[in-house]
């Protein structure tokens, strides 16, 4: 679906003429607490990777994540502070015995995080709050692209948070062009994860605002706003959300101990030169250089995915049984749901995805194009990827049949792989009259994946080297139902998304990341997932290719985004 | 290599953004003339289609906003420009001998009011010393006088004839005031590949299918899309004129008719349409549109960026194109194959 043109033409007003300020939160306390997180990784060195001190070092680097993008009160149980300071201390118990120079940083950060947990500090709120109430200096409203910020102190941001508050200022009249009211009056706030979001919809509810709290993937979208609080360091958010602004007001709000990068506002080399949209941040306002009071780098924030460990997390102790030529080269995407999902990275894969973007369509793309921010279908439930599952379904009690038939010439020309390889495996085919026979076809014919070649002479080549050429025709034509029924299981998945997705609000769906749709019409096939990505390993992996397209859970301190 | 023909424009008299002009859009106000970056984008479209060289190409790419309907307004203005660059023969002495030097049986459309059929020319006939083009329709054969003959137009590709008679333009009166100097009926009655867009068909569709607009006030307004005026293949009927078409960013292959043509603009629609298919048409001139929020315009800026620097030389296609300041824009010739 695209937008309408009046949608577009409120998209070309506002990215024109949108402001941009930043504010810069202070706060020692979670400061304090992150440098004695860098400190005690730069202490461990390569220890950190050890198995004692892994899990602490995930789940220190979780919370100082959680606690520098979320804006809830530090004690908010969705932070879950108080469950991570018991875990840390169990696992430090040991500590003085195992590693006793590390010892007194570990208890002192055990301490520190056990006080954390009871910490009423709402330092990113309360900046929120202070904002949509309009409570800010005149230079605030400066001009597009100049800085005008300010810190705010703790004692000043508690006291402030106690004061009655005001509605919501909505954006000046004259900035809001052709767009009514309404529009104006709203307000996002976006985040750079999601996980919390409707907690901190409820918190800012509670102090009187009423916001739509966001993903950065969402601010892809036609939709536009009155004004935008953006939560974090710039440099954790794709460049779109400053380079084109959905709201006429775009707030940064961020804790001043963190260095800040802004992307570039010029993505083409020759182009006019686009003045920044905010400047970078060096380090906490007032504080002199080299005074030691050095800023936290945010990329050294940025939780770092495990992609061994949950690679392995997808079927632990299944590998040493497989043989070879089940296994295939997949790319590991991990996605909103607190999953990971193994994806087939040969040329031929494609997978259904759902834009949600501009573009609201379901498509089929290869498995290579697929990046963070896309929505993903996978199957919940179940085994299997679901197309085949809802193929066996519509073929009903002809389907183990055909299964088998299908299984029994995979496994004979697998055999005949492992047996002599795939190079002589193609000279033979070719003897015998396959006009297609490649190596990369070849691998391809050999793969669970393929039902069948695509011309019936290359199946009777196949069918001649691994000895069933008499049922050759036979075989052919029960491939052919097996094929039917997948493309009519394609069918069936488009016609459930479409109508469940692409016709309906999604906003549910784009807030939480991922949500599982029933498929009614077929029973016992449990639902379909849709999920966004939200990373995706910098290498493939080589995986079972029975391990592809089924998601498996992952443990949030592998995965922290 | 000949120069950029924008200026030349002028000096003609011919105002690009005359072009499309009178569009109007419903905004919540009700029916209104194009906001200034459509406009802009029309203009943009125009200046492209004057670009001829058979050294270099120009490409021009821009990061905007939002891609909705950036493509379909550049499209509209590209397909209309260079129909009124190269409109079909005006001299109907150089239209006849031409229709008079086919083989017989060469496929043309015969179109005389809003009405449009295909058939097949039967050769020149000649009687009491007035030469008559001889054609075959499904209901009849006809000999058509030299001041007739512009109601047949040769066509290119052929595919399968079809002996129908069908409507000729949808929305006559939206598109005679939408383009306002050009032949309504010879515009939509001959078929050549202007332009080629590379795209997301969905989304594209519904944009250039779908009565976004209108031209006129109140009981004269007439509404229409802009596949009255794109024409894409793809969208219209089968064997129907046409003037452009939409190839999928994200397709495998390029339908033929597409992959055939020489187009003179080709608009790539998104990055992933750019970097898939940008060698296909090298003689073409190219518009790059990204939008801002996909997270694949990284992919097609690097793509510009090293086209960039091995370019011939920089363009001044964009001067004096009053685009928004939420549109980045570059320019620059490279050498055309």
């Amino acid at each position: 679906m695209s937008p309408s043109m009046l949608a577009a033409a409120d998209l070309y007003e506002v990215a024109s003429a949108a402001r941009t300020s930043r504010v810069r939160v202070a706060d020692p306390e979670v400061q304090r607490f992150s440098q004695s997180v860098t400190a005690l990784l730069r202490r461990l060195g390569d220890d950190a990777a050890d198995a004692h001190w892994a899990p602490v070092v995930r789940r220190l680097r979780k919370i100082r994540w959680e606690l520098a993008t979320t804006p809830l009160p530090i004690n908010h149980p969705a932070l879950a502070l108080s469950e991570s300071a018991a875990f840390v201390a169990g696992l430090l118990r040991g500590c003085d015995r195992i590693y006793p120079a590390h010892a007194p940083a570990a208890r002192a950060i055990s301490e520190q995080l056990e006080a954390l947990a009871t910490s009423e500090s709402d330092p990113l709120s309360t900046a929120i709050i202070r904002l949509l109430r309009g409570d800010e200096p005149a230079e605030n409203q400066a001009v597009n692209t100049a800085e005008a910020e300010r810190g705010l102190g703790q004692a000043e941001t508690g006291r402030l948070a106690s004061l009655p508050l005001d509605p919501v200022d909505a954006p000046a009249e004259d900035l809001l062009g052709g767009l009514p009211e309404t529009i104006g009056a709203t307000t996002a706030v976006v985040l750079r994860h999601s996980r919390h979001a409707g907690a901190v919809e409820h918190r800012l509810a509670a102090a009187g605002h009423d916001v739509t709290v966001v993903s950065p993937a969402q601010l892809s979208q036609p939709a536009v706003y009155g004004r935008a609080v953006v939560i974090g360091a710039m440099a954790w958010f794709p460049s779109h959300v400053l380079a084109a602004p959905k709201a006429f007001r775009m707030d940064v709000v961020q804790y001043a101990w963190i260095r800040d990068e802004v992307p570039p506002s010029s993505i083409f080399a020759g182009s006019a030169e686009r003045a920044p949209v905010l400047p970078d941040l060096d380090r906490p306002p007032g504080a002199a250089p080299g005074s030691g009071d050095s800023p936290a780098d945010p990329a050294e924030l940025l939780p770092p995915a495990d992609w061994a460990t949950i690679s392995a997390r997808s079927a632990p102790g299944e590998e040493p049984g497989l043989a070879r030529s089940e296994q295939v080269e997949a790319y590991l995407l991990l996605l909103a749901s607190d999953e990971a999902v193994h994806l087939e990275a040969d040329e031929g894969s494609r997978a259904y995805v759902v834009a949600l973007g501009a573009e609201k369509e379901l498509r089929q793309v290869p498995t290579r194009s697929i990046e963070p921010g896309t929505f993903l279908v996978t199957r919940e439930g179940g085994e299997g990827d679901y197309i085949p599952a809802i193929a066996d379904s519509l073929l009903g009690e002809r389907g183990s049949g055909l299964r088998a038939a299908q299984r029994r010439w995979k496994a004979m020309l697998q055999d005949l792989v492992s047996a002599v390889g795939l190079r002589a495996v193609v000279g033979r085919l070719e003897a015998a009259g396959s006009s297609r026979a490649t190596e990369m076809n070849a691998r391809r014919w050999v793969s669970d994946a393929s039902i069948r070649t695509q011309d019936f002479q290359d199946f009777q080549a196949i069918m001649s080297i691994i000895g069933l050429e008499e049922e050759a025709q036979a075989l052919w034509e029960k491939m052919a139902l097996i094929d039917q029924a997948h493309l009519r299981a394609g069918q069936r998945v488009r016609a459930l998304l479409n109508r469940e997705i692409l016709e309906a609000d999604t906003r549910e769906l784009e807030r939480r990341g991922w949500m599982d749709y029933d498929v009614a019409e077929i029973e016992g096939e449990g639902a379909l997932r849709v999920a966004r990505v939200e990373a995706r390993a910098p290498e493939t992996v080589r995986v079972s290719a029975r391990r592809t397209r089924r998601p498996f859970p992952v443990e949030r301190d592998l995965w922290q985004g | 290599m000949r120069a950029f023909e924008a200026a030349d424009s002028r000096r003609d008299g011919i105002d690009p953004v005359g072009t499309l002009e009178k569009l109007l859009y419903r905004t919540r106000e009700g029916w209104t003339p194009l906001p200034a970056w459509a406009r802009s984008l029309i203009e943009l479209g125009d200046r492209v289609a004057r670009f001829d060289s058979r050294d270099a190409r120009l490409v021009v790419a821009l990061a905007l906003p939002t891609r909705a309907f950036a493509a379909a307004f550049i499209a509209a203005s590209v397909v209309s420009t260079v129909f009124e660059m190269d409109a079909p023969d005006a001299d109907l002495e150089d239209h006849f001998e031409l229709l008079a030097s086919l083989a017989p049986g060469t496929a043309i459309t015969h179109h005389r009011g809003n009405s449009i059929q295909q058939g097949r020319l039967v050769g020149v006939d000649e009687r009491d010393g007035v030469r008559r083009v001889g054609i075959e329709t499904r209901r009849m054969t006809y000999y058509l006088p030299l001041e007739m003959c512009g109601e047949i137009q040769v066509i290119t590709h052929p595919g399968e004839l079809r002996m129908t008679t069908r409507q000729l333009i949808r929305a006559p009166e939206f598109l005679a005031r939408a383009l306002p100097r050009v032949d309504a009926a010879a515009f939509s009655a001959t078929t050549r590949m202007d332009a080629i867009l590379v795209a997301s068909v969905d989304p594209l569709h519904e944009e250039i299918v779908t009565e976004h607009f209108a031209v006129g006030l109140d009981a004269d307004r007439r509404e229409g899309n802009l596949q009255t005026i794109i024409r894409a293949k793809r969208f219209a009927g089968q064997n129907a004129p046409h003037r452009s078409e939409v190839v999928a960013a994200g397709g495998e292959s390029v339908p033929a008719a597409a992959g055939q043509a020489s187009p003179r603009v080709v608009i790539f629609d998104g990055a992933s349409g750019f970097n898939n298919w940008r060698s296909r048409w090298p003689q073409a001139n190219w518009i790059v549109l990204l939008d801002r929020s996909s997270p694949s315009t990284q992919a097609g800026a690097d793509t510009i960026n090293y086209g960039h620097s091995t370019r011939l030389s920089d363009s001044d296609a964009l001067t004096d194109i009053d685009l928004p300041p939420s549109v980045e824009a570059v320019s620059y010739l490279e050498r055309a194959s």
